[in-house]
């Protein structure tokens, strides 16, 4: 090539990395890809896919209560997630109550799905509340233990 | 006219006769001979690549030649299709990584697209199911973030890594 810089990842033009992203699934980008080094994450701040997240399946990955103070945040600060799915997530009354107050301000999401999960009566209380306010018209929550 | 071949230059000087057909898988090349009317006779240059990487764009060309052409790019497949590299386009991209830069940069310039998928897809795999510092090394990226930030990215990360 005419410039005789050794090309990679980082250094390709920003469409073609685009390009490769389109390639990837959005788990993918965020668990490998985000934090690699910063020239990459401002390319993938700024990729398309990945700023209108709409869907968001965490299924099975133990997010607990540490992982749903930051979905928490997370949920306060998107306009674009429509559904977000924590089957199988460890969520416990305190990750449930955490997730409260991240929906509570939430005007995006309309599903959630909270399979499989522990956070019984207590954590159900706080969900319920917060879903008076919000937007989300969809819960699921079978073989949680509730009473 | 089949066997019709056109003369396209590479960067260091080389000259190859390609038929036209094949050049014609290019875009860029097509466009320029149809849209620009130039002329059969004349020397294409193509100033952005080299002898090395178009002798292995005509490779792929020659061998994709009688593809039928790619379904139209939507949000359906976008992601679908991801792993699936024909067993021959994985020998063709059994190369070095500036090599398979370099032919993600020329497939993009010449406008084929068969082949800035393929190659893609190639880099798309090698990032699968590596955390971040597996990567850099793969790559050979040096992580550039601040201390500071670096105990930021700890934290944020800390719920699907403390497992």
């Amino acid at each position: 090539m005419a410039d005789n810089i050794t090309r990679s990842l980082h250094t390709l033009p920003v469409d073609l990395v685009y390009h490769i992203l389109d390639k990837l699934d959005r788990l993918t980008i965020l668990l490998s890809l985000r934090n690699v080094c910063t020239s990459l994450n401002t390319i993938i701040d700024t990729y398309h896919q990945y700023k209108t997240l709409s869907n968001l399946t965490l299924r099975s990955n133990d997010i607990g209560s540490n992982g749903a103070q930051y979905l928490a945040e997370a949920l306060q600060n998107t306009t674009t997630l429509t559904m977000l799915n924590l089957e199988s997530s460890n969520i416990d009354s305190v990750a449930a109550q955490y997730l409260a107050q991240g929906l509570q301000n939430n005007t995006t999401l309309t599903e959630l799905n909270l399979h499989y999960n522990k956070f019984g009566d207590e954590g159900l209380e706080y969900l319920s509340r917060a879903f008076q306010n919000n937007t989300v018209r969809q819960v699921f929550f079978s073989s949680t233990i509730i009473s | 006219m089949a066997g019709h071949k056109i003369k396209l230059q590479s960067n260091d000087g080389d000259i190859f006769d390609v038929e036209v057909e094949i050049a014609k898988l290019s875009i860029t090349i097509k466009t320029m001979l149809e849209d620009l009317s130039m002329n059969e006779e004349e020397i294409i240059p193509l100033p952005n690549i080299n002898s090395a990487i178009f002798k292995k764009v005509i490779q792929w060309t020659t061998h994709h030649k009688d593809d039928p052409p790619l379904p139209p790019e939507d949000d359906e497949n976008r992601e679908k299709n991801t792993n699936d590299i024909s067993s021959w386009d994985q020998e063709f991209l059994k190369v070095d990584q500036g090599t398979l830069f370099e032919l993600i940069l020329a497939a993009n310039y010449l406008d084929i697209k068969g082949l800035l998928d393929v190659t893609c897809t190639s880099v798309a795999n090698m990032i699968k199911g590596k955390t971040s510092e597996e990567i850099r090394q793969t790559f050979n990226i040096k992580n550039d973030f601040t201390p500071q930030e670096e105990e930021q990215i700890k934290k944020e990360n800390e719920w699907c890594e403390n497992k």
